[in-house]
């Protein structure tokens, strides 16, 4: 972490999570524009790294600091709440 | 017609690494001039929805490089972006009901909006303050504006952040750039849910936008932003102009 960034700040959100999951989006949406029905899954996969890093993030730090963690598991209740109400739109 | 969209992402990627404005901006605009010439033509709301699968990659891209630098907050990210979740289902809720003339109208005015703020160049604050009881509402509302338009939010939240939270500015740009991700995840819900995402297209957008991130970056030192910022923002007045034009006269 840098240096002008306060302590906690960071969160412990890993860098390898976001670099991986990059990495593995680069190439699931090249093989999702050759193979098309495979499209979607990439799509989801890019979809998949916030909230894998919410989740990491609320479990790492659920004892040391719990208000980070309720605050990365409000993000994903936010989003549950999206993916529930989607229901509404269909 | 694959191949231009990929292109569409490659610009936008490498215009937001360079001038720290791509996402909806270009990919939008650049959709509905480019697709029409393949013979698929597609409406506002449809590139809108396939914009957030850009705005999502941009998040991705951005993330990954500003966490190696140390410059994300997260835990600010994590506590704001509720707000701009929630504002960003509504958005994106009335993106598909409201009509497309209203949606374009907004747009422009961003369009204007955002050429003005790359000609003024950016109001920074560089002392560290409370935070204003302003900052929820207003992230909502950036949130609302990114589901609608299906831009990233950065014009609005760096401000917010900025001016309104006493966030360093570079630190400012990094977490507005890693709470897109985690808005445009919700927004493509809804898009999708309502049936207007294209995966195809949202794939090879989101492609190029991957690698036009990372290119960027490295052109970013190399190219002077001061020329390249006057040619962009007389683009987006053209652009505001233009769609005004198609959906008023």
């Amino acid at each position: 972490m840098s240096d002008n960034n306060p302590a906690g700040e960071g969160a412990g959100l890993p860098n390898w999570l976001f670099g991986g999951g990059y990495f593995v989006a680069l190439a699931a949406l090249a093989v999702g524009l050759v193979w098309p029905q495979l499209d979607r899954y990439a799509v989801y996969w890019m979809m998949l790294v916030p909230v894998l890093g919410a989740l990491y993030v609320a479990a790492a730090n659920w004892k040391s600091d719990r208000r980070l963690s309720v605050a990365a598991l409000l993000a994903l209740a936010g989003l549950a709440l999206v993916l529930g109400g989607r229901e509404l739109v269909k | 017609m694959i191949f231009a969209v990929i292109g569409i992402g490659l610009l936008a990627g490498v215009l937001g690494a360079i001038l720290g404005l791509g996402g909806g901006v270009v990919v939008v605009p650049a959709l509905q001039a480019v697709l029409p010439l393949f013979g698929h033509p597609i409406s506002i709301t449809q590139a809108v929805a396939i914009s957030q699968i850009g705005v999502l990659a941009v998040g991705l891209a951005g993330t990954a490089g500003y966490l190696r630098r140390g410059l994300v907050r997260a835990r600010t990210g994590y506590l704001l972006s509720p707000y701009t979740i929630i504002g960003g289902a509504l958005g994106s809720y009335l993106g598909l009901i409201l009509p497309a003339r209203v949606v374009a109208t907004v747009f422009a005015a961003l369009l204007l909006y955002s050429a003005y703020n790359l000609l003024r160049g950016l109001r920074r604050a560089e002392q560290e303050r409370e935070p204003s009881r302003l900052v929820p509402p207003a992230m909502g509302f950036a949130g609302v504006m990114s589901g609608l338009l299906g831009i990233g939010g950065g014009t609005i939240q760096v401000p917010v952040m900025n001016l309104l939270a006493g966030v360093p500015i570079r630190e400012a740009i990094a977490t507005s750039t890693f709470i897109m991700g985690l808005t445009a995840v919700g927004n493509a819900l809804i898009y999708s849910a309502g049936g207007l995402l294209d995966f195809r297209l949202a794939a090879a957008v989101g492609l190029g936008i991957l690698v036009g991130a990372r290119a960027g970056t490295s052109l970013a030192a190399r190219i002077s932003a001061g020329n390249l910022k006057l040619l962009f923002s007389l683009l987006l007045i053209l652009t505001a102009g233009q769609m005004l034009w198609k959906y008023w006269a």
